[in-house]
């Protein structure tokens, strides 16, 4: 019996899987910022956990879809609690119509709604 | 023997007037800067509208080829009214290349900011595309436009007015993307203000820099880069 709890946990663990997680810059001033940290739980579900500027620490939950649009294709993931809602769009790379390279590693935006008080912020992915 | 001259050179720029306000034709080429994620060419159709108060530039692009049934439909407009004129940006519903007011705009796909920083760029079509060639009278066409287009000189931009929960943003808004590209030669012409003022180029502009320098289109005819600058540009297109 112990031996199948072991057994339960290691695979329960191994499916704990680490997603994007992004800092994210105010588009008032380019300085306020907010974390963002996604992870699957050991359910499966996908709960991500934001740090706001007033140190506030909200875990919400939510899923993601590819929209595609050839190869300016975006990952939009919407995550949403009782009191809030957070948009974020990924593209896989630093993009313009022109094509993708290395840059300034930003490559998401995101749009956040809190207890009826809404921002947006540009993002680059943790490394 | 000047009378035929001057009939000759009549007859020239009557024809440059005609093909540069002949509003009804569309030019399709494929773009010499841009590719594709898979590094496939991408095909560019683009149409100008001449009116008093405003110039529209409409483009449809497809990054899938020319047959693809969708394309990207995109417009800037230029406000002639007002000094220095001010372009704004629209991304429309995939559509033929017709302008009227109230297209149904949709949301960017990236931001225009990064690769226009002022207005509408020189239009660089791959002149030895065998998928789409570009015939002479296109050419000339595509020259002149280009004319019409320098002449612009500075350019304020505007994003759209169009709010949307997933639009991108149309010009990266944080410290790290807004840092100038200081490089004394560039400045020269990338600047906000004076007679050849083009713009401050920023550091979400450098893929275009990065293509302009390597493609030898930058510095322009009569200007070079000292050592010196050239690893201060390599370090800013770096990064650093």
């Amino acid at each position: 019996m112990k031996l199948l709890g072991l057994i339960l946990c290691c695979a329960l663990l191994t499916q704990t899987a680490a997603a994007s997680d992004f800092t994210c810059f105010s588009y008032e001033d380019g300085q306020k910022y907010l974390t963002v940290e996604q992870r699957v739980t050991h359910w499966g579900n996908r709960e991500i956990i934001i740090k706001n500027p007033n140190e506030k620490i909200y875990t919400i939950f939510g899923n993601g879809y590819i929209e595609n649009a050839g190869s300016l294709e975006q990952e939009v993931i919407q995550f949403y609690t009782a009191t809030g809602k957070l948009t974020i769009v990924q593209t896989p790379q630093f993009c313009g119509r022109a094509g993708c390279g290395d840059g300034p590693n930003l490559n998401a935006v995101a749009k956040l709604v809190l207890d009826g008080v809404e921002s947006q912020y540009s993002c680059h992915e943790k490394n | 023997m000047k009378k035929i001259s001057l009939l000759i050179m009549t007859v020239i720029v009557c024809l440059c007037l005609m093909i540069i306000f002949s509003n009804s034709h569309e030019i399709v080429f494929e773009s010499m800067e841009s590719k594709s994620l898979n590094n496939a060419a991408v095909y560019n159709k683009i149409k100008w509208f001449n009116f008093a108060n405003k110039d529209v530039w409409m483009m449809n692009q497809s990054h899938d080829g020319l047959s693809a049934q969708k394309w990207d439909r995109l417009a800037i407009v230029i406000d002639k009214t007002q000094t220095p004129k001010l372009a704004k940006f629209y991304q429309l519903e995939p559509g033929a290349l017709e302008w009227s007011e109230g297209l149904k705009e949709v949301p960017l796909r990236v931001s225009c900011f990064m690769c226009h920083p002022n207005g509408p760029r020189v239009i660089r079509p791959n002149l030895d595309s065998s998928t789409a060639p570009l015939p002479w009278q296109d050419r000339i066409k595509l020259s002149l436009w280009n004319l019409k287009i320098k002449s612009y000189g500075r350019l304020k931009t505007s994003a759209p007015s169009y709010e949307n929960l997933k639009a991108v943003p149309f010009r990266w808004p944080d410290h790290y993307a807004n840092e100038p590209l200081t490089v004394k030669t560039c400045t020269k012409c990338h600047k906000e203000s004076g007679l050849f003022a083009r713009g401050t180029l920023l550091r979400q502009n450098i893929l275009t820099v990065k293509f302009m320098v390597e493609k030898g289109l930058m510095p322009p005819l009569g200007m070079s880069l000292s050592n010196l600058e050239k690893s201060q540009l390599e370090k800013f297109i770096a990064g650093f």
